[in-house]
């Protein structure tokens, strides 16, 4: 998930008016496949550093739902083409990628994540009129409405305080990566959740490494429960220190959206009994079924961000035929279908998390309380 | 002259420092046993002889031998090793060890004594400046100029060297303390036994303990020969350029 | 109280690395008056080569301490013949060895990045026998008790051995007079190589225990040490291993109390505005060497 704090407005700027540039000579554009289709933009970070996190997985589930649909798109008589860009995890790229896509003539493109990258291209999608839907984590420019979120780190996050409550945790402490601006509005997600607040708050530097101060004054404050809001490496050296200096044992140890396989990398047999929130996670209801397909086509396991793309697929394949019910696939068009088509009953039948896109460009989405299983890979958390 | 082989030979030896030459074909002869005089004003290239000796100034030609062995391009340890022994000029204690240790130190880095011998050669030391048995423990960097002198001079006679080299240990010392210095040269045979010594002086008071005398002017040897019979003009004229006919003492003559 | 004393006990814990790292790098920087900056990435270099021990031969890290002190200490002799002894005659000798090692710091910490492809490592689990110990009111593991003990030991064994065995004598006597030095039948190079092995071996050890104990292995990991070490040494009084040792836990401690009562977020500030309340009280640091009064 988008994590990175917003970069500086002249990386918008400049590649912006690259973009505009090459649009008007007219250059470097893909030519626009079966006219009649309506071809879907995927820009998606298929390089760079959030390649294999999230683009890669991202364009394996969306491609997943999209060749499912085949069968309603073919009784609709939609022809349906996916275009293609590579954001190459950065702004020049992904403005250069969403300017092609346009050329190209598609009405809506969804780009996987990275705020700096959904924050250039908004603004763009909103005067060119195409439905964007984004992965970033932060708010977007959205003068005309086409510009959406599919990521809620809310929802998830305040989850987490209740799931503790409901563990019955009295006291709660809270270790939060203070260098990092995410992670101080993720703890403060997280006390959303909790009647009483953090009882005890720990900062900590995203490059730390002894952690005896802090833990110590953990101990001190005798909590029952600790929250990791810290980079999932950092998480792990934790827990693992946790269970080094000893004194930890009954604390339930807790975990944000920000969590990933990284964590249990670092941690190992540390991390048991640790819990953490996802959108997804294997082993959800009704999960099985696209596991298995996915399976099937990539040889590999999905992920949170594999399910991501597949239920973002799916939302974008009911916008779609909805749209072409109503008349023409433009963006507006599917930008008015998006948030009922999040809920419609196409997807619902196809759904394996929840996810609701707003009219104002928002997501809420609940998530699953995951943990790691024995061999590293992340489940539903048992209870 | 003696006829023994010498302890130290210098055949035309010229040092440069950068552009600038130092020393212009020096040559001369240190017996074991006797003591040369090593004459010259500031500036004469008195001390960069005796760096030159122990390989600390560039040769630019010439050869130094120690008995007949060249020695002209052995690092200056093990000249050392070998049994050369330079007290530079301004002494050069090592200010933080104490005296004790500036001893131990000379002792164990000359190579000559075995460990069990070092604490005898260092008694030694004490026994010939006994000024110094009450400082041990001193910092050196504490001591006054004629104590740190009697420091470097027993570090470098502590293992007993065949060749001792003196640059200038009377400067800047009051004339008592001069005397002190000098005490251990006039009782050569009791001290030193067969050590060659060359003591370089800009004061002629040298002559008084030397057997020989090899005086420089400007880099050059202007004259070289017994000690006992060294004509009063040709120290006058290797002292030309300096206001008085008479060699300047030592103690002021720090301007240069 | 409890409290107080466990905070301190981990201060010293972390003041202990702190010490070993900086007594090895105010080794060199009091025998040869040069800021060895490459020491960093000598550090860097023990962590690594105890990863590799660990991870691909399987060894415990008790075992690997030895290899990597070695392999530490002779990388350090390494950097000494090719960063810093032909410079030393040099007229501005300080300046050019002080850029020179830099630039070795540059080269050594970009080959370690690219071996660890830029990834952050960590030890294998159970490298060395981790259990938490309670000793009254204070926890501590067995790692963290062995740490100081070792740094500890090592330092004092140190700080002995400079005041009282020939070797010492003779690393303090090229440290004040390279030229005396060699004069009284030291061979130089061997004792500056000397140093900087014995330097390079304590930052190996060092390295190795870090890299178990707070479980990171990064191409990095030694430079983030390199202010700290600075301050420990400003602290404890420039080329006085005991001062090294004195300030790298007094460092340590602060820095831990600062956390502990304050926030994490004042721990650099609090380390700082010791470093430079001692720079305008006490200058020469708690331990003032010797070496000081030579200049008076």
């Amino acid at each position: 998930m988008s994590m990175k704090p917003t970069r500086r407005l002249s990386r918008l700027i400049v590649p912006g008016a690259i973009g505009v540039l090459l649009a008007a000579t007219g250059c470097a554009g893909p030519s626009a496949g079966d006219s009649d289709a309506v071809q879907v933009g995927l820009l998606a970070n298929l390089s760079g550093p959030a390649a294999t996190s999230f683009g890669v997985p991202f364009q394996h589930g969306f491609e997943l739902a999209l060749q499912q649909a085949k069968a309603a798109f073919d009784d609709a008589d939609v022809k349906v083409e996916i275009q293609t860009q590579d954001a190459k995890s950065e702004v020049t790229s992904a403005v250069t990628g969403y300017n092609k896509l346009r050329q190209a003539g598609a009405p809506i493109v969804i780009n996987d994540s990275q705020s700096p990258l959904g924050q250039a291209v908004a603004p763009l999608a909103n005067d060119d009129k195409i439905a964007f839907l984004s992965g970033a984590g932060s708010e977007l420019e959205n003068k005309d409405g086409f510009a959406f979120r599919f990521t809620d780190l809310g929802t998830p996050t305040t989850a987490m305080g209740q799931y503790l409550t409901e563990h019955g945790a009295k006291r709660v402490g809270v270790i939060v990566a203070s260098d990092n601006p995410s992670f101080a509005t993720l703890a403060d997600t997280t006390e959303k959740g909790l009647p009483g607040g953090f009882d005890s708050r720990q900062e900590v530097a995203s490059t730390d490494t002894d952690f005896s101060a802090v833990l110590a004054n953990l101990r001190d404050d005798d909590v029952d429960a600790v929250v990791l809001s810290v980079l999932p490496a950092q998480a792990g050296n934790l827990m693992l220190q946790m269970d080094q200096s000893g004194g930890f044992d009954h604390v339930i140890r807790a975990g944000t959206v920000a969590i990933s396989s990284e964590t249990y990398t670092v941690a190992e047999d540390a991390a048991d009994d640790f819990v953490f929130p996802q959108v997804w996670a294997p082993g959800m209801q009704g999960g099985s079924s696209f596991e298995k397909a996915y399976a099937d086509k990539y040889d590999e396991s999905p992920t949170a961000y594999s399910a991501l793309g597949y239920q973002v697929g799916w939302t974008v394949a009911a916008a779609i035929l909805a749209a072409d019910e109503d008349g023409d696939v433009d963006g507006a068009s599917l930008r008015d279908a998006i948030p009922a088509a999040s809920t419609s009953d196409l997807v619902a039948e196809h759904s394996i998390l929840s996810l609701e896109l707003t009219k104002d460009g928002a997501a809420v989405s609940e998530g699953v309380m995951a943990s790691f299983a024995d061999d590293g890979s992340m489940q539903v958390a048992s209870n | 002259m003696p006829t023994s082989v010498p302890a130290l030979s210098l055949e035309g030896v010229s040092v440069s420092y950068g552009h600038v030459r130092a020393v212009t074909d020096v040559s001369f002869t240190a017996h074991p046993g006797r003591v040369v005089a090593l004459l010259g004003p500031n500036g004469a290239g008195k001390s960069t002889l005796l760096r030159a000796i122990c390989n600390q100034a560039t040769k630019v030609s010439g050869r130094v031998t120690l008995f007949g062995a060249d020695i002209s391009t052995t690092r200056t340890h093990r000249i050392t090793h070998r049994g050369v022994a330079l007290v530079p000029e301004g002494r050069r204690v090592i200010a933080p060890l104490t005296v004790q240790e500036n001893l131990q130190v000379a002792a164990g880095g000359a190579r000559r004594l075995e460990p069990r011998d070092r604490t005898a050669a260092i008694e030694r030391v004490y026994h010939l400046f006994p000024p110094l048995q009450r400082l041990r423990d001193r910092p050196s960097a504490l001591l006054s100029g004629g104590e740190q002198q009697m420091v470097a001079i027993g570090r470098a006679l502590v293992a007993r060297p065949d060749v001792l080299l003196l640059d200038e240990p009377s400067m800047g010392l009051a004339p008592v303390m001069v005397e002190t210095i000098y005490g251990f040269l006039k009782e050569h045979g009791a001290t030193l036994g067969e050590t060659a010594v060359v003591l370089a002086e800009q004061n002629r008071s040298a002559l008084a303990v030397a057997d020989e005398v090899v005086v420089l002017s400007r880099g050059r040897v202007v004259h070289a020969g017994p000690a006992s019979s060294l004509p009063e003009d040709v120290l006058t004229e290797a002292y030309l350029g300096s206001a008085t006919p008479e060699p300047p003492v030592p103690a002021s003559s720090g301007a240069n | 109280m409890d409290f107080w004393l466990q905070q301190t006990v981990n201060g010293i814990v972390l003041g202990s690395v702190y010490a070993l790292y900086a007594s090895g790098f105010g080794l060199v920087m009091a025998s040869l008056r040069i800021f060895h900056v490459a020491h960093a990435a000598v550090f860097t270099w023990g962590a690594v080569v105890a990863w590799d021990l660990t991870t691909r031969l399987g060894w415990p890290l008790v075992a690997t301490l030895p290899v990597v002190m070695l392999a530490a200490g002779l990388l350090n002799v390494a950097a000494y013949f090719l960063l810093i002894r032909h410079l030393l005659k040099r007229q501005d000798a300080e300046l050019a060895a002080f850029i020179s090692s830099m630039g070795g710091l540059i080269i050594l910490v970009e080959v370690a990045h690219h071996l660890l492809d830029g990834a952050v490592e960590r030890m294998p689990a159970g490298v060395f026998p981790v259990s938490p110990l309670e000793l009254g009111p204070v926890r501590i593991t067995t790692l963290h008790a062995t740490m100081v003990v070792v740094s500890i030991g090592l330092i004092a064994l140190l700080a002995w051995g400079m005041a009282h065995t020939q070797a010492g004598r003779e690393v303090r006597t090229v440290a004040a007079d390279r030229e005396t030095a060699s004069l009284l039948g030291i061979n130089v190079d061997r004792v500056s190589a000397g140093v900087f092995f014995a330097s390079g071996a304590l930052a190996g050890l060092a390295a190795a225990m870090v890299a178990t104990a707070f479980n990171v292995v990064s191409a990095d990991l030694g430079s983030g040490y390199l202010v700290i070490a600075l301050a420990a040494m400003v602290v404890g009084g420039f080329g006085s291993v005991a001062g090294a040792l004195a300030g790298g836990l007094l460092i340590g401690v602060a820095s831990t109390y600062a956390t502990g009562y304050l926030d994490s977020s004042y721990r650099d500030l609090v380390v700082f505005a010791l470093l430079l309340g001692f720079l305008v009280v006490r200058p020469t640091g708690l331990f003032h060497t010797r070496s000081e009064l030579a200049r008076v």
